[in-house]
């Protein structure tokens, strides 16, 4: 059985830059731990040493110049100034 | 005109001018205002002045109204993701799947609704209301293609565009009595579709008859430069082989965990048996097939799937697009503020424990030991797929659940895609096709798996079967005759 407790959730959240109220942590932790107790079921599982992970493999394109309106991608900006997006300082 | 035409029909009509184009989308337009609100299917239908498709009289979908799962990009138009934290935004380009239905001279009349980022089983996941099933209100739709699973079914369109991830578009088809296709991995473009998991995730196509469905999976068919991951393959025709016959010495496997399994439903069971008979009455030889590495799909699915959710909803945070909470003084302040008010609980959920699964003590335990189970399932079906053409089960173990049923065990909602996961982590295609009703009247679908690029053969196959039987004919009670 996997342990996960409310600790461990506070944590995750604040990596995953989330915040939960309250009165979502207590189901959120035993939620949580029932799917991951589940997915521990491939504990069980014995790995096979012929059928390996496929390895992804890059597709690549030439890197070609191409026109593109950048004032639709812009105007959805929750804010901006001139051609830039705007955010509140980082520190 | 009558309420449930199929493309087939409407194509027909059109064709020897019974009615015109501008018609047939008024036709449907007024269906979705008189009856959705029943249902919440449709979350924005467009002024017709506004609506833009090339009129090509040689395109497969000349003239033929359908609609769009709010995930997929339409210029200019709102793409919510059935999210709060998208609800204004607004795409700068067409997905590629919009632009060739635009193409094919299809009519998009409006966005449907969905679980959140596709994030759910059952249409009450949606920062939009819960979606209801039109065979009985009651019920859930299905998901996360709830939305265009119940419009069709509905009539309020011929057709709908869903996308599945392990089992979106094909569980709400079983729910909803359609037919619904998860393609072979690569064949529809993901070029503007909102990612959720992006080694799975596929365009799937939602309509009432096998036929239909070939068609409009033929609309999208063929390469796209701008998806990396898209198969360099030619548009294909999957109506071509559909004669009425199954191919000869044809062997299609059932599944035996899904007739001797606890976890599906009786009724499930015996309709299941009987499509099993008739497709063996048709010719079809019959083997029973045992994959014992299937049971650990789910599992699989869930760290998988949950990983890469929460990478790719990383990307919404508020500094380009969407919503944003503006009170906040710090950038990591509004980042975690405008996540909080955007996303609803099932996509917390998720990128919670998909961090977690992609955490530096969890990983080797849960994500790569995930990753190689996934190659296992793969040689499992290959295996399989070289003793019998097609395999079947049923499309879900559950009837469609009651709204509200699942809301304190979200596990529930999570088995039923037992048997619609495995074929979409190893990226083979399936096919959902109803095959008959419950005693209380909820539709009851079984699914035709194949190996890479089948989707020929189980068109071929699964529309022999459909002209046999009168399921595809039933309609749900209540919109219109």
């Amino acid at each position: 059985m996997i342990s996960f407790n409310k600790e461990e959730l506070i944590k995750l959240a604040s990596l995953s830059c989330l915040k939960l109220d309250s009165d979502e942590v207590e189901a959120l932790v035993e939620q949580i731990k029932l799917v991951l107790n589940y997915a521990q079921k491939l504990d069980a599982v014995e790995l096979s040493t012929e059928s390996l992970p496929t390895r992804n493999v890059n597709v690549f394109r030439e890197d070609e110049a191409k026109q593109f309106v950048s004032e639709s991608i812009l105007d959805q900006a929750p804010k901006k100034e001139d051609s830039y997006f705007v955010v509140p300082k980082i520190l | 005109m009558k309420s449930f035409l199929t493309i087939k029909q409407l194509k027909e009509k059109l064709e020897k001018k019974e009615v015109t184009i501008s018609q047939v989308t008024d036709y449907y337009s007024n269906r979705i205002e008189k009856y959705n609100n029943k249902l919440n299917a449709v979350i924005e239908t467009f002024d017709k002045e506004t609506i833009t498709h090339e009129n090509n009289s040689s395109g497969l979908l000349n003239g033929i109204p359908g609609l769009l799962k709010d995930n997929i990009c339409q210029e200019n138009r709102i793409t919510s993701c059935g999210s709060k934290i998208l609800q204004n935004f607004k795409s700068a380009y067409d997905a590629t799947v919009t632009k060739r239905i635009k193409q094919e001279g299809g009519i998009i009349l409006g966005r449907t609704n969905m679980d959140e980022f596709a994030m759910g089983g059952t249409g009450e996941y949606s920062a939009y209301g819960d979606t209801c099933n039109p065979w009985n209100l009651n019920h859930v739709p299905g998901g996360s293609s709830s939305g265009s699973a119940a419009a069709v079914a509905a009539g309020l369109a011929p057709w709908a565009l869903g996308s599945e991830t392990g089992g979106s578009v094909r569980q709400p088809a079983a729910f909803c009595s359609l037919v619904g296709l998860y393609p072979t991995y690569g064949t529809h473009s993901r070029y503007g579709i909102v990612a959720f998991t992006s080694s799975t995730d596929q365009v799937g196509t939602l309509t009432k008859t096998v036929y239909d469905n070939a068609l409009l999976a033929s609309s999208l068919s063929g390469h796209d430069p701008k998806d990396s991951t898209s198969l360099f393959k030619e548009t294909i025709d999957y109506t071509k082989n559909l004669t009425g016959k199954l191919p000869k010495n044809l062997t299609l496997g059932v599944l035996q965990d899904s007739i001797e399994s606890e976890g599906v439903d009786e009724q499930i069971k015996d309709k299941f048996l009987e499509a099993v008979k008739q497709l063996e009455k048709l010719g079809a030889k019959i083997k029973y097939i045992s994959l014992p590495d299937l049971k650990y799909g789910i599992s699989v699915y869930f760290i998988i799937s949950r990983a890469e959710a929460a990478s790719n909803l990383a990307r919404f945070d508020g500094s380009l697009y969407g919503m944003r909470a503006m009170d906040e003084k710090t950038l990591k302040d509004m980042y975690i503020q405008t996540r909080h008010d955007g996303f609803g609980i099932e996509v917390k959920r998720r990128i919670l424990m998909g961090n977690y699964v992609l955490s530096s003590s969890h990983k080797g335990a849960f994500y790569d030991k995930a990753d190689h189970v996934r190659a296992m399932i793969r040689a499992e079906f290959d295996q399989a797929f070289s003793e019998v053409d097609l395999l079947i089960s049923p499309t879900t173990p559950t009837l469609p659940f009651k709204i509200g049923q699942t809301d304190q065990d979200p596990l529930a909602m999570y088995m039923a895609d037992y048997f619609t996961v495995p074929n979409c982590i190893t990226g083979k295609p399936a096919l959902s096709v109803p095959c008959g009703f419950s005693k209380e009247n909820l539709p009851i679908g079984f699914q035709f798996m194949g190996p890479r690029l089948s989707e020929e053969l189980i068109y071929q196959v699964a529309y022999a079967y459909e002209q046999s039987t009168d399921h595809h004919t039933k309609n749900p009670a209540g919109f219109g005759e």
